[in-house]
């Protein structure tokens, strides 16, 4: 018996788990160190039993509730489609823009940079393949619909 | 009714399970009331502060409801639950308690009530502060093996760590706090 044999078996040793406990109570009774860690557990033990931990709040079924019901629309996911649609809206906007004038169609990462850089972001993160103006359009009509 | 005799007429969790798969709407709020107060408690230890530990709840419970038809019905539901739950926490855990401990010294120097335990026992702010210095992964031992009462074998489970890592874990855990716990033992038993 040696000491990390006794720490690896405490456990069961204070739980009555133990086959044969001899060798084991034999050690503590030579190992200060070992006897005071198994003290040590003991103690800590009382301790983590009598302390208390508050309940839960009452507040806590509703909360759930209510982001349950939102499809798990978390915050940061409501920013994320409402990003989008700001895109869109600036997307259309340029659209508008562009066609009311006489010069030839520009790229629509172009239009967008000018108009709105921050919405051509977005933009680009949504629609990445969308490389002109005409289906850019179509895209943006199809979420407005 | 007791706590104990409703308890008794509670379908199993796995009877839940699979009528909150099949879209009774009940079924979830029968589990939540069941594990609410274990998964509460877990998050406390945890984090040890209440308000985020609320915070942290709420997130599990969310989490379990969008994860349940991955639920395999291969272990214990209260198995995999507490499996999402100490995930979650330890996630979180390094974030949430930096900001306990900065309202820990806010109370400290009066400027404010920080939520705090919401007990006011000297006993279980000791013990809780004592926890609070064990990293992680040994708080989440504690809390397994003396609040929630799991096994060995089971803490093993949930963690997915070996028998041996968990009463090692146990073992450093408890020197841990042996030195910080032992002025509140000496006092509560005197």
């Amino acid at each position: 018996m040696n000491c990390e044999l006794f720490r690896d078996r405490v456990f069961d040793l204070l739980e009555g788990t133990l086959g044969d406990r001899a060798p084991f109570e034999a050690h503590r009774a030579s190992c200060p160190a070992c006897a005071e860690a198994t003290r040590g557990i003991e103690a800590n033990e009382k301790a983590l039993a009598a302390a208390r931990v508050p309940l839960a709040p009452a507040s806590l079924w509703p909360a759930i509730a209510a982001r349950i019901s939102q499809g798990r629309a978390l915050p940061f996911r409501r920013t994320k489609i409402a990003a989008g649609l700001a895109a869109a809206a600036a997307l259309l906007l340029s659209v508008a823009l562009f066609f009311s004038g006489p010069h030839a169609k520009p790229r629509l990462d172009v239009v967008i940079q000018e108009v709105a850089p921050e919405a051509g972001r977005t933009m680009g993160a949504l629609v990445p393949r969308y490389e002109d103006v005409d289906t850019a359009t179509a895209m943006a009509d199809t979420l407005f619909r | 009714m007791s706590e104990r005799a409703e308890q008794a007429m509670t379908p199993d969790d796995s009877e839940l399970v699979r009528r909150h798969l099949s879209g009774d709407p009940e079924a979830f709020r029968a589990l939540y009331e069941k594990y609410r107060e274990k998964v509460f408690a877990s998050c406390y230890r945890i984090v040890g502060e209440y308000e985020a530990a609320a915070d942290l709840a709420q997130e599990v419970f969310v989490k379990i409801h969008g994860e349940l038809r991955r639920f395999k019905f291969e272990s214990k539901f209260s198995t995999w639950l507490f499996r999402v739950a100490v995930n979650h926490a330890l996630n979180k855990a390094s974030e949430v308690t930096r900001h306990a401990r900065i309202h820990e010294k806010i109370q400290k120097e009066g400027r404010g009530d920080p939520g705090g335990t919401k007990e006011g026992r000297p006993l279980d702010d000791h013990v809780h502060r004592a926890i609070r210095e064990l990293s992680p992964k040994l708080r989440v031992i504690i809390s397994l093996r003396y609040l929630d009462g799991l096994s060995y074998e089971e803490i093993a489970e949930v963690l997915e760590i070996s028998m041996g890592t968990v009463k090692s874990r146990l073992f450093l855990a408890h020197e841990t706090l042996r030195p910080l716990l032992k002025d509140v033992t000496l006092e509560n038993e005197g």
